[in-house]
């Protein structure tokens, strides 16, 4: 049960950091800590009593992997952002329309 | 026969190497080499027709048993599926040829445009949800790269939105897949049907992964990063986005997992009306105020893919044939919509409608196809839009739904009102002095409009075989939930 808790707070640090945050770094901070949260998530539920579902390490490795290559392909974003407006700042960017 | 599954992933990925290997010798080499690619997928999609419909089942395995391994079968909804991407990817292959001149590194374009195409038959072949997890996440991620791909500070805000929401998307359907194992203990779509019978906590990872799902394909409320990265993309990879990719990482799964995961007719038939009848008004009516020419289209987009989940969400036979209909039919004018409207920023060098005017006369070619789409999309008989949106709107009414299908008829209308202004706009009215110069677009950019003009005339032509032939085995596939 304590696993569960702290896969929520993983998750929805992470959800705070991409919908509240202003700084691009911290939004992918979050994306990462949303990634986490969702791994411990799967790993949890899989839980047999005896050991951890092999199936369901397989699935937690997978989100691992997916989300270490996007979280390094926004870092390359991020940095190619910053290149281009001197800033981190979302709200510095010129906003595209809804 | 079952050797040809692993090749429509493989030589993809295969060229793709190639190519990245071969990046520094001519952009021609490139060319030829992601062509030649694609035009292989193609001819073995249709190889695997005839199999198929006859009743043969193919199916091919790698590794370990069950989600470990990779497992990939095929049947007549992979078919269909298979069959638009191929097509949707010839044809982007073809269009970039001299569409991508503009840009600098044709040959990384294609490493990404090859990997994508990889991903995406992936997620259609793959026999189980972790193979097609993996599929949408190779696919995506080349696709967020894509749409970085000019480099400009629109590319770069557009894909680091697309690649934030993408992700979280993804993740919800980690969570459903993780969830989904550890209730039903199988994942293979074959099982889960028995697997989830009166099953405690499965309808938490159906909302997770319809979340996801849901994301993928950019339905309202959850649409925000699809106009961004849908009309600042390069023209090819917005055809390719809009008419191929969000059909298979959000619809396919949907159609794959409803009749397992989701009982029609609970809650989540209203859940699944709803957001239908939201995408297709908000959609369309969005689309109305758009002056960009590619941002209209990609809200149209939005409505259309409203149309699909509709005939998805109604789940009678007919409905699924609709839906499935309406899905090859966007997949094809979408397509011819977005090349054209790349041949026009290319060729004029803007793509704002109120800047424009009167290219019919100095680009027939492009000015023809498009009003050919238009009439697709807007529902004249006898093109193909009018009998699919025609057969979801009697799907709803004979389904007892009538409600929903005067909102499908509201948006019909409403999508006659927005491309009536795009064409108004682009290809007729008076001719500006700055456009005078204007030529056509280079054969390699039109030829794929014409061909697809011409899928337009003759899917709506030969509607009645298409159906009997291909799109009732698929619905099948779908009620079996198999």
């Amino acid at each position: 049960m304590q696993m569960y808790l702290v896969s929520a707070i993983l998750v929805a640090a992470g959800l705070y950091g991409v919908l509240l945050k202003r700084n691009l770094f911290k939004v992918l901070i979050g994306v990462a800590l949303m990634a986490l949260g969702v791994a411990s998530f799967v790993v949890t539920s899989g839980n047999t009593g005896s050991g951890v579902d092999v199936v369901s390490q397989t699935v937690a490795l997978v989100a691992v992997v997916g989300g270490a290559s996007v979280v390094t392909l926004m870092l390359v974003t991020a940095v190619r952002l910053h290149e281009k407006y001197g800033t981190l700042d979302i709200r510095e960017m010129r906003r595209l329309k809804g | 026969m079952s050797a040809v599954l692993p090749a429509l992933v493989g030589v993809p990925l295969i060229a793709a190497l190639v190519v990245a290997l071969a990046s520094r010798s001519s952009d021609r080499v490139s060319d030829v080499i992601c062509n030649a690619a694609t035009l292989i997928v193609l001819v073995l999609s249709i190889a695997l027709v005839g199999p198929v419909l006859g009743g043969v089942s193919i199916s091919w395995a790698l590794g370990m048993a069950g989600p470990l391994g990779i497992s990939f079968s095929v049947d007549a909804l992979s078919l269909v599926m298979l069959l638009v991407v191929s097509v949707g990817s010839v044809a982007a292959s073809v269009f970039s040829i001299s569409y991508m001149d503009d840009y600098t590194s044709k040959a990384r374009y294609y490493v990404l445009f090859l990997l994508m195409v990889a991903g995406m038959n992936m997620v259609v072949l793959g026999g189980d949800i972790l193979n097609m997890y993996v599929g949408i996440e190779i696919a995506a991620i080349a696709c967020y790269a894509l749409v970085a791909y000019g480099l400009g500070k629109e590319y770069l805000e557009a894909s680091f939105r697309y690649q934030v929401l993408g992700t979280v998307g993804t993740l919800c359907l980690v969570a459903g897949i993780g969830l989904l194992y550890s209730r039903a203990g199988t994942l293979s779509f074959s099982e889960l049907g028995a697997a989830v019978a009166g099953v405690e906590g499965v309808s938490l990872a159906g909302v997770l992964l319809l979340c996801g799902l849901a994301l993928k394909a950019a339905y309202v409320p959850f649409h925000a990063w699809l106009p961004d990265a849908h009309s600042t993309a390069p023209s090819p990879v917005s055809a390719m986005l809009s008419g191929v990719f969000i059909k298979v990482v959000g619809v396919y799964g949907l159609m794959r997992l409803l009749f397992v995961v989701f009982t029609p007719g609970s809650i989540y038939t209203t859940i699944l009306l709803v957001i239908a009848s939201l995408s297709i008004i908000a959609g369309a009516l969005l689309a109305l105020v758009q002056t960009d020419m590619k941002r209209l289209l990609a809200y149209c987009t939005i409505s259309q893919m409203g149309y699909i989940l509709l005939g998805v969400a109604i789940g009678s036979p007919l409905a699924l044939v609709g839906a499935l209909f309406h899905l090859v039919n966007h997949a094809v004018f979408k397509e011819l919509f977005f090349f054209g409207a790349g041949s026009v920023e290319r060729q004029a060098g803007t793509r704002d409608i109120s800047a424009l005017g009167g290219l019919n006369s100095k680009m027939p070619v492009t000015g023809v196809t498009s009003a050919i789409g238009f009439f697709s999309v807007s529902g004249c008989p006898p093109f193909n839009g009018f009998w699919s949106k025609l057969i979801i709107i009697v799907a709803a009414v004979q389904a007892g739904q009538v409600g929903y299908g005067v909102v499908a008829a509201i948006g019909a209308i409403i999508t006659v009102s927005y491309f009536l202004k795009y064409e108004k706009g682009v290809f007729f009215g008076a001719l500006p002095e700055t456009l005078k110069s204007v030529k056509e677009s280079p054969a390699t950019m039109y030829v794929p409009m014409v061909v697809l003009a011409a899928a337009c005339l003759a899917l709506g032509l030969a509607f009645p075989w298409f159906i009997d032939t291909l799109l009732e085995p698929a619905a099948q596939a779908i009620m079996l939930g198999a």
